[in-house]
Order: C-alpha cells, then structure tokens, then sequence
C-alpha cells in the first residue's frame, strides 16, 4: 500500500524512490511519524541520495520544526492512508516542492548544529603590551574582524585614550560581498542582490564602506589602509591573518541560518556564526560571491567617488588610492544560487551529524 | 499545576490585542482572582509564540530564546486558571500544537480549553492585505486576491492567510483530543453592532465577568482607509533601507496607527465584489463543518457569512487627490514629529553643557588633580597597579561597610 507511513519506512532504511515513482511496500501501522511534513520527506530522500542517513539525523530530519513562514506540515498527494479533508493547503507530489520548503527543516536543523556546537573559545590576550598606540578598526567588516582577533592575540584589545583609528579597506567589490557577508553572520540582511539593489536606489554605500565617512567621525588621528601588506605594519604586529571568505552559496546559507540561530542564542547568534559556523562554511568551495553585471556600472561610479575623495584627502592613506577601484571586468564568481544552497545545506548537515 | 488553562489560539483582525492589553494591564487584579495572565511584558506571549513555533520575526526572535517554555512553567506553576492568547499561534503545526498543550499541562490533570475569536471573510481579506501592508509588503490588493484564490496557497502571503484564517483547519491542527465542548468559538459581531458587544463575548468565553476591569486602553480600531493603505503601500516600495526598528515606531506606529488611522472620512478597504461568491461559498462550507462539529460558539455562526458593503474603492487605483490629502497629513505629523524631538534634544544638550560645567569646575580643584596626577603614575607601572588595585577593594569594601 502506498502510504506515507510505508515511504518513511522506505527512507528511514536509505531508500531514495521519489514518491511518484514508490509503489508501496508493506503495509506499516500508522505511527505519531504520520504528522510527518511532504518537506521532511523530501528532505531525508535527498539526503539518502547523497550519503548513509544515521538512524538518530533521520529521526531529527522527520521532527524537524519548519522554520520561518511557508506552508504547514504538506500531505502528499496520492497516500491511500489519508482521510479525505476538506480543508487545509491541498496534498503535494514532494519531488515538485519548490526550494523554500525544502530549506526550512535544514534551517532548523543547521541551526540547532550552530547553537549545539557553541563557538571556539574567544583568542585570549597575551600579556597586555605597554606603550602600544591604542586602536580602533573600521572599514571593511571582515579585514577589521581579522586584524581585531590578531591584535586580541597580541594583547592588544581596542580603545583607550589617544586612539588611533585605522580604516581598512580594498576594492569596492569586494568590500561590498565582505560587509554583505558580514551582515549574514551578524544581523538580518536581504539577498545579496536585492542588498544591492536597495544601494542603488538610495545612492548609499553602507555606512562601513563610506571611508570617506568613518574617517571623518575618526576624528583627528586616522589612517586608511589600502595596501594590506602595509597593515601589520601600521597596527605594530607582524601579521594579520586573512579574512574568513565565504563563497557565494555559504554566505546565502549562513543569511539563512543566522536567523534561526537567533532563536537558540538571543544576542549570542553572531559569536556563534562569525566564530563557529563561518570557519567551518568557509571551507566548503563554491564560487565567490560577486557583484552581478546589473550593478557593475553603479559600483564602478562609487569605487571613482571614493577614489577621488581619498585622493583628495587631508589624512594618511596607506597604499595606493587606486586599490579601492573596481577591477575593470567583474570578478570570476556569482551571485548566490537556490539549487547550490540547497545542495550546500544538505552536505553541511550530513557531514555534520 | 494550573487547573484550567484557557488557550487562545487566534484569529488575526479579531480583537486580540485589545483582549491581551486589557488581560496584561490588569494582571495583578486578575490575580487576585485567581487568574494568571503570565507576562512580564506586553509582548511576552508573542515572543513565546515565535520560540513554540520557530518563527523569526524582523529580529524579535533574539529575546524569544526559551520564551515558551518560561511561559508554560508559570502556568504549570500556578494553582487557578491561566490564559495564553496569541493570535499568531493559529499557524502552528500539529506537533507544535501538541507540544503546547503538553507543556501547559494537557494529559497531566489540567483542563484545556481551546478559544479561537473568528470574523467573516468578507472582513478578513482586506483586513489581512491592510495588516501585509503595515508589515511592509508591497503587493498590490489585486495580487493579493489572486494569490489567496490560487489553489496550491504557494506563496508567503498565501501559506500565511490560511494558515491563520482557515478557522476549520486550525481547530483540527490545534484540537488534539480534546472534547467539541472545550472549544470556544468567539464570533466578531457584524458591522453596525453595539460597541462593546465583542468585549461582552470576550468576558463570557474567558469567564471574567466577576473581575472589576480597568479597560483603560485605546479600543480605537486603528484601521486605514483605502487611499492610506496605498499610501503606505508606496512608503514601502522606496524604504526597504530603515532599519525594522525604525520601521516599527516611525512608520507603523506613528505614521500608520497615530496618524493615518484618524482619517475617518476616506473610503474604507472592502473586499472586491467580485470575490464575494468565491468568499461566500469558502464561508458557507467552513460554517457547516464548524455545526457539525458541534463546538462552543460565543455568538453566532451565521455571523461568520459576511455581506459586501455597497460600496467599493479599489485600493490599487484611489482619487489621486485623497493620497495627497493623506501625504499632506502624514508630513506635517511628521514635522511635528521632528520638532518635539528637536525640543527634547535641546533639553539634553542643555543637561550636557550643565554636567560640562559642573565636570570642568570639578577639575579645577587642586585636591582632584593630585589625585588624577597619582592615578595616572600608579597606572604607568606593575607595582603601582597593585597598589591601586588594593586600594580599590579597600575603598570598595569600606563603602560596603559603610
């Protein structure tokens, strides 16, 4: 018989028949599982395709809430168990389920992985070094992340008096895909290309990305650094570690999850994602996350905006001024892809359970 | 253990809030009565409601961390009756609705009842659309239409409206075991009917008629108009940069709900009447089941079949002369706005420039610059942090003492 309860029998024992395709097998008493959404189903088949499902993922993988708005728990359409209703969203075949139902459950369940796993302790500070300048670090989010743990490392926490504010910075591009991606494992943000749609309109750069800007409310002592060979230099330690980069997909994925995890951790969630999930995402390969020709002119008109304002500026600029410029082609790399997120989601929670 | 835990579990547009206002502002009396009301802010069932459901909410799911299970632990704890009303609960999951009813004592010795307040959906279409609107959306009245009647309900406005409306299906989800006669359906009485009549069936379902409340909160509808609602529409369109903070206080509340909800004369949002046969027939069929049911009705079912008023102005298309009568109101609000915090923000630099003074004749004394001299040569070495340190916990202890 050709039921709900029979298909979850079939995966829960790795099978990866679609639901249109499963002709039955024996007949299951009807199990609580029966609550089971069509998105759930789903998800454990495509699962099943990609790996060996523990018993103890394929249990979370059915009880999975689904997080955020979208349909309720979906019937399958064509479960000779079911009672005819009359009301309620109509069944489903859940090989046509569109992506933001198939994501949902992999949300929750990344997310309870993010919450679970904690992050690693913070760096701790060495002995506090004397006579070292006091800092402050603005500009591109990521770069400043970076330099900030290096410089925690060498006992160097920020502020204090006489502060010397440091602006850091690279190509406009890419300081666009770094603050969007901070944005993701910090904060709430729209999809990247709405994010920068949403620029265009207003005629604003991010407030982080407006050098021009951060200096100026820097007050009097303030340098921007172009040049990143320049920046151990600068901040007195004799390197800095590359920023976590996130490819296109796992920046999309950690904008999901981030929101979720908000409901585990509270005000926790971007220690959690910028120090426990984002390493982890950063080691997946992807393409990277790149500014799409629709933009490109409105990005390109910035980057000479601010390439010009710094040129003309009064304060220290480490580097050359044509470092900020966009490159004269778009970077190799993309924009975020559902079916590639999805897939992304999918392989994180196997490889994590 | 509570004994009796009355669950409200929605309809959106049905007076919730006012329902949940006045419960929140009289919960000590409530008390007294032997009634919790379990809730420590205004929003606390809310956010227990994002956290039960996983629901992240414009960021509010930051203080939603263990909200539910801090909310089911009062009422487990309390000896009496206790109420839980949230609207936004109508679009759990069964297994979500079971976890609830588990967690507030269902199956352990308390007595659940289920309270649903419903309202036609003549009503709640274009009361919904107008609620999308205040919550940023952008879609135009007409697509809204044409998503609710789109039977796969695909879509965020679609999985939603039903989700939170479909008054059967919300009662099978929420249901579980419980007997017809614990759930209580509070149908909103049709326009025209006397003020306080949906307030009477509130008291009655929720048995608080012996309780002397205070109903001093705003019992307003806050609704807008149709050429408002456009308004709000266009705002929307051009200001997806503010922050949802920002968005909540200056253009829900103070744009929206203190300015232009008080624009009674416009025309008022209906359903398209071409909707109505659609509409009337999804009523028809809800009503019947609900008889079948034979569940607790506080009011009437028929009420639940609405009529289309006689007139209708097409939201997506109002007098181009009435926006701008609206745009006009909503800027000099807005300017006022701006002036009464230019006045607060002179007041505050006035207060700084005062703490200045004060701070700067502070710093004249001689006796405080010994002081801030020794500090600042304790603090340049090892020996003399430690006896600064000394001193402080000295100091900090005397004043204990003290």
């Amino acid at each position: 018989m050709r039921t709900a309860a029979s298909w979850l029998a079939h995966l829960r024992a790795g099978g990866t028949t679609p639901w249109a395709a499963y002709d039955g097998g024996e007949a299951v008493a009807a199990p609580v599982e029966t609550e089971v959404g069509a998105q759930q189903l789903e998800v454990l088949r495509r699962l099943n395709e990609l790996g060996r499902v523990s018993p103890a993922l394929a249990d979370r993988v059915i009880r999975a809430d689904l997080s955020g708005r979208g349909h309720g728990l979906l019937r399958l359409a064509g479960d000779e168990s079911a009672t005819a209703r009359r009301f309620g969203t109509p069944p489903v075949d859940p090989a046509g389920l569109p992506y933001v139902e198939l994501i949902r459950p992999l949300l929750t369940l990344l997310a309870e992985d993010v919450a679970r796993a904690g992050a690693p302790s913070a760096p701790v500070a060495r002995t506090p070094r004397r006579r070292a300048v006091p800092y402050r670090l603005a500009g591109d989010p990521l770069l400043a992340a970076a330099a900030h743990t290096d410089l925690i490392r060498h006992g160097r926490p920020d502020g204090g008096d006489g502060t010397v504010t440091y602006v850091v910075a690279r190509d406009l591009p890419t300081m666009l895909a770094d603050a969007w991606t901070w944005r993701s494992l910090t904060d709430r943000a729209p999809e990247w290309e709405d994010w920068l749609a949403m620029l265009e309109r207003t005629g604003r750069l991010p407030e982080e990305l407006d050098l021009v800007r951060q200096a100026r409310d820097a007050g009097e002592d303030v340098r921007v650094v172009l040049d990143p060979t320049l920046l151990p230099g600068a901040l007195g330690i004799e390197e800095v570690a590359a920023p976590v980069t996130l490819g296109a997909d796992a920046a999309e994925l950690a904008r999901l999850v981030t929101t979720v995890v908000g409901l585990h951790a509270g005000d926790g969630t971007p220690d959690l994602m910028v120090r426990g999930f984002a390493p982890r995402l950063a080691r997946t390969p992807g393409p990277p996350l790149a500014v799409p020709e629709r933009s490109w002119a409105w990005v390109d008109a910035q980057a000479r905006l601010l390439h010009a304002a710094l040129c003309a500026a009064s304060y220290d600029v480490l580097g050359d001024p044509d470092l900020v410029l966009a490159p004269a082609a778009p970077a190799s790399g993309r924009s975020p892809q559902e079916h590639a997120v999805l897939d992304l989601a999918l392989r994180t929670l196997l490889e994590g359970a | 253990m509570a004994r009796r835990v009355l669950l409200h579990v929605g309809t959106p547009k049905t007076g919730t809030t006012y329902l949940q206002d006045v419960c929140f502002l009289n919960r000590d009396l409530l008390r007294e009565h032997g009634i919790l009301y379990p809730a420590e802010r205004f929003d606390a069932h809310f956010l227990a409601a994002l956290d039960l459901m996983r629901l992240p909410w414009a960021g509010l799911e930051r203080q939603a961390v263990g909200a539910w299970d801090r909310l089911a632990e009062q009422v487990r704890a309390f000896d009496g009756t206790a109420i839980v009303s949230h609207e936004i609960l109508a679009r759990a999951t069964a297994p979500q609705a079971r976890r609830a009813l588990e967690s507030l004592g269902h199956g352990s010795g308390t007595e659940i009842h289920l309270v649903l307040s419903v309202r036609d959906l003549v009503r709640q279409i274009p009361a919904e659309w107008q609620e999308n609107v205040k919550h940023r959306t952008t879609t135009s009245y007409a697509d809204f239409l044409a998503e609710l009647q789109d039977p796969s309900r695909d879509g965020t406005i679609a999985s939603w409206f039903w989700a939170v409306q479909e008054i059967p299906d919300i009662v099978d989800r929420w249901r579980h075991d419980l007997p017809a006669s614990q759930v209580h359906l509070v149908t909103v009485p049709p326009t025209g009917s006397p003020r306080d009549l949906l307030w009477e069936r509130f008291v009655a379902a929720f048995g608080l008629g012996e309780v002397p409340l205070g109903l001093g909160t705003d019992r307003a509808n806050v609704s807008l108009g149709a050429p408002e609602t456009y308004l709000m529409r266009q705002v929307n369109l051009v200001s997806d940069h503010i922050e949802p903070t920002d968005y909540r206080s200056q253009i829900r509340e103070l744009l929206a709900h203190r300015t232009l909800s008080t624009r009674t004369g416009s025309p008022r949002l209906a359903l398209d009447p071409a909707c109505y046969p659609w509409v009337a027939s999804l009523e028809s069929a809800w009503v019947a089941e609900l008889e079948r049911q034979g569940y607790d009705v506080v009011g009437s079912l028929g009420e639940l079949q609405g009529t289309v008023p006689a007139t209708y102005a097409d939201p997506d298309a109002p007098e181009p002369a009435q926006v701008v009568d609206a745009a006009v109101t909503s800027i000099v609000a807005l300017v006022e706005e701006i002036s009464r915090r230019r006045i607060a923000e002179e007041h505050l630099h006035a207060e700084i420039g005062e703490l200045h003074r004060q701070l700067a004749v502070a710093r004249r004394s001689p006796y405080l610059k010994a002081k801030e001299a020794t500090f600042r040569l304790l603090s340049s070495s090892w020996l003399g942090r430690r006896l600064l340190g000394a001193y402080q916990r000295a100091r900090g202890s005397s004043s204990r003492r003290a």
